[in-house]
């Protein structure tokens, strides 16, 4: 599952000072705050101001090895290998039993090997050169690597490689409504980036970072809306950083809307998550509601009337009412449940697998009657019905099963077909979604709401597929509905697919390990984001130029094209 | 009276005179009424002519070539009708005001702007004459057809336009997806340029910001290049200089 790896990397900073036998402290008083100092800094990936707490730390205590090994971390968020090496093998060399140096210093001298020896392990493709081409070189749909944002190698060679610091973690990206603007999510960063819609400029920055002075900010207080609390020990429920997951517009792109993975307090994702509603005017932060935990995925209804929710936490899907022009007239509507919501006794472990069905994906029908979620663990559609023009309630349909083992992502085009991504099988496959409402009329109406679901063949439906590679994440649809963009996170591709034969148009490398990706409203660029995997590859967000050569030449008079 | 009318009054007068002096003056009257009764006839029919003008001069997509076939047809007899009431005949018949009117659309030349205003002129005159007895001929109600003729052929040009517009808007479309994508590159290229200077550089980077003349992205900008040359060649073959000026890549 691609957030527990990445997750790592999160844990890095939550509890490597504390994964030996006590934690890591300097003697000296002043020392020891300045470590402390560091840390917090760190936590809020403010690397650089956390490198010079940590030399003021060793300028008063030389010897303490806490702030050695702490500034290693911090070299590492910066892309310095070097000096992330030379800290940790310091720090080896007075306790040549480290367990978090002997864990991560291997894996620190293998990124280092890749920027500097340019020898690029097998298990990780990083630092893929610029200006590369998809292959067949003749496809009509070719893509060309353009430019880059990395946050792993300080000094790149090529000017189109951008070294830059808030690329942490990017798990998602999303072009403004007017496709001027480019927001990209750095998860474990808790901020959104702003570029230019070419990526040359960096605009601005979101920070998801709420304190007392952001309380306005949470409408209802502290309150959790549909039965949702937190635990009696958060004291202060609306202070905390976010990590914002997905990205979505809603009224003609005024507002964003960004949900969080979860609240930086509640590291099992056990409790209410958040989303944050950002004026795209001025880009700030207007309005944060609370959602269910582990709020992954975010999608507007084509009518305007809900922005649909995934929580990945405990199998739900909170609808939000977004009718009204102010961020303050939304308000929470319905808690769909897929099957069974987990009660939070159970919400235990490993959250990242242990997440009940893993629901992610949605998609509203064209005439938003139908909502489809996914569930990437045991491989289900489940469908909702629903009442967009009216007052009744949604009514879950039930589940199909037997389509794709793990499907991840969906959209559905303007003809009725549902395009999913299988990470699993690393399939995409095609289906006329009236098929699938249709299939789950079979089943009997006095059915239980827990059992609601049916097991079915691709061949029962009108299904067509196609292998893109293993780890099939985001799946994009061009405007025109004939391409379909993938990123492909085990062979770390970016692949485009001809929907009409529904075969790969087109491949590419990509860093590793991509898992976002986004289309520029005109269709020229493709935006990946790389989020990495086991402190391997990724920090990186990649731009793509798309070019369809058959659709480029301006036809002849008689309509007979004539050839370059 | 109007004052309109009053102009009239010195023809009345050669008429009844040419009726007191027998049938020379029936004759005459025959004419003069004939002259009129194509002045009207000119005047009813000017505006159905200054529409065409004017639409085809306001819309590159119909434009002077479309002035063709029944349309054309139509402005020549109108034209021919006009320089017989401007004979000496008509000349002497008709006041002056529809002299001028007819005069200045005689000599208006080819400039469509200048026969859009005389026909305005012409137009003019429509309410102004009146004929004593309507003496039906069979060349008046030829115009009439001709311009109900030139009519339809208009409107079938009209939808012609319209269809041409769209085929034009997707060749612009086309056209400037490739523009666009050129400028894209080349500001991309130019803000990486700008990572080149004024920094220190290494080696390895002098020699990237170096390649980058040569690069992928360069060789990408110069096939954009011949693609939108050879895409200009086929709007130029395609399309004429009107309609080119409106090709506006936003």
């Amino acid at each position: 599952m691609h957030v527990t790896l990445l997750s790592i990397a999160l844990f890095f900073f939550s509890f490597a000072a504390n994964a030996a036998d006590k934690p890591r402290s300097c003697e000296r008083k002043e020392a020891q705050s300045l470590l402390e100092q560091g840390m917090v800094l760190q936590g809020e990936l403010e690397s650089e101001r956390a490198l010079e707490k940590y030399k003021a730390c060793l300028a008063a205590e030389p010897a303490c090895q806490a702030c050695v090994y702490e500034s290693g971390w911090s070299y590492w968020k910066l892309g310095q290998w070097e000096e992330t090496v030379a800290a940790w093998e310091s720090v080896l060399a007075a306790n040549p039993s480290d367990p978090d140096v002997l864990q991560f210093l291997p894996t620190a001298k293998e990124n280092l090997s890749l920027v500097k020896v340019k020898k690029i392990p097998t298990t990780f493709v990083s630092g893929v050169k610029l200006g590369a081409r998809s292959t067949p070189a003749d496809s009509p749909l070719s893509l060309l690597f353009l430019a880059r944002r990395q946050s792993y190698n300080r000094t790149p060679e090529s000017p189109l490689d951008v070294f830059d610091a808030d690329i942490q973690s990017p798990k998602s990206v999303h072009f403004s409504a007017d496709g001027k603007k480019v927001y990209v999510n750095s998860l474990e960063g808790g901020r959104t980036a702003i570029f230019d819609a070419l990526g040359t400029e960096k605009l601005g920055l979101i920070r998801h970072k709420f304190t007392e002075a952001e309380a306005q900010f949470f409408l209802e207080g502290e309150k959790a809306p549909w039965g949702y609390s937190f635990a009696k020990s958060v004291k202060k429920p609306n202070e905390f950083v976010g990590k914002p997951v997905e990205i979505e517009h809603s009224h003609a792109g005024k507002f964003l809307w960004i949900p969080y993975y979860r609240r930086s307090y509640d590291a099992n994702g056990a409790m209410p998550s958040a989303l944050a509603i950002v004026d795209t005017a001025t880009d700030k932060i207007v309005r944060v509601m609370a959602v269910g935990p582990i709020s992954k995925y975010v999608k507007r209804s084509h009518t305007n009337r809900w922005m649909a929710v995934s929580h990945w936490g405990d199998n739900t899907v909170g609808l939000i009412d977004m009718r009204g022009k102010k961020p303050d007239a939304f308000r929470h509507e319905q808690l769909l449940v897929v099957e069974k919501k987990i009660p939070a006794k159970e919400m235990k472990g490993d959250r990242d697998s242990n997440c009940g069905f893993c629901v992610r994906g949605l998609a509203f029908t064209e005439d938003d009657k139908y909502l489809f979620v996914t569930r990437m663990k045991g491989g289900g559609l489940s469908v909702f019905k629903l009442d967009p023009k009216g007052p009744a309630m949604p009514l879950y349909l039930g589940t199909l099963f037997g389509l794709v083992p793990g499907p991840r992502d969906l959209e559905i085009n303007d003809k009725g077909e549902l395009f999913v991504t299988c990470n699993a099988s690393g399939m995409v496959m095609r289906v006329p979604w009236r098929e699938l409402v249709a299939k789950l009329g079979e089943i009997p109406a006095d059915t239980k709401y827990e059992a609601r679901s049916l097991r079915i063949k691709a061949s029962d439906v009108s299904s067509a597929k196609v292998y893109v590679g293993e780890g099939a994440r985001s799946l994009r649809l061009s405007k025109d509905g004939k391409t379909i963009f993938v990123t492909v996170n085990k062979t770390s591709e970016l692949v485009g697919v001809d929907v009409s034969a529904m075969r790969i148009a087109a491949r590419i490398p990509v860093d590793s390990y991509p898992v976002g990706l986004e289309l520029s409203p005109d269709g020229s660029q493709v935006w990946v984001t790389s989020q990495g995997r086991s402190a391997k590859g990724g920090n990186s967000v990649g731009v793509f130029q798309a070019r369809y050569k058959m659709q480029e030449i301006v036809p002849s008079a008689h309509g007979e094209d004539e050839k370059k | 009276m109007s004052t309109k009318t009053k102009k009239w009054k010195w023809i009345l007068g050669a008429l009844a005179l040419a009726t007191a002096a027998g049938a020379e003056g029936w004759a005459l009257k025959k004419q003069s009424d004939r002259v009129c009764r194509s002045a009207v006839d000119l005047a009813q029919h000017a505006e159905a002519l200054r529409v065409w003008l004017a639409e085809a001069d306001a819309d590159p997509f119909l434009g002077t070539s479309s002035l063709r076939g029944p349309v054309n047809s139509a402005i020549a007899e109108f034209r021919a009708r006009s320089r017989w009431i401007q004979s000496e005949l008509g000349a002497r018949l008709l006041p002056e005001q529809a002299r001028a009117a007819f005069q200045q659309l005689n000599t208006a030349g080819d400039s469509s702007a200048a026969v859009s205003g005389a026909l305005l002129k012409v137009a003019g005159l429509k309410s102004g004459l009146q004929c004593e007895a309507p003496v039906p001929a069979v060349a008046e109600s030829s115009l009439a057809q001709q311009v109900d003729t030139g009519n339809e052929f208009w409107r079938d040009q009209k939808a012609h336009a319209e269809l041409a517009k769209l085929e034009f808007e997707r060749d612009r479309v086309i056209f400037c997806k490739g523009d666009e994508l050129l400028q894209g590159l080349r500001r991309v290229v130019q803000a990486s340029l700008g990572r080149c200077q004024g920094e220190k550089l290494s080696a390895k980077q002098a020699a990237a910001c170096d390649a980058q003349k040569t690069g992928p992205v360069a060789m990408e900008i110069a096939d954009l290049e011949k693609q939108k040359e050879f895409n200009m060649r086929k709007l130029r073959q395609k399309w004429p200089e009107p309609v080119l000026k409106g090709l506006q890549c936003t």
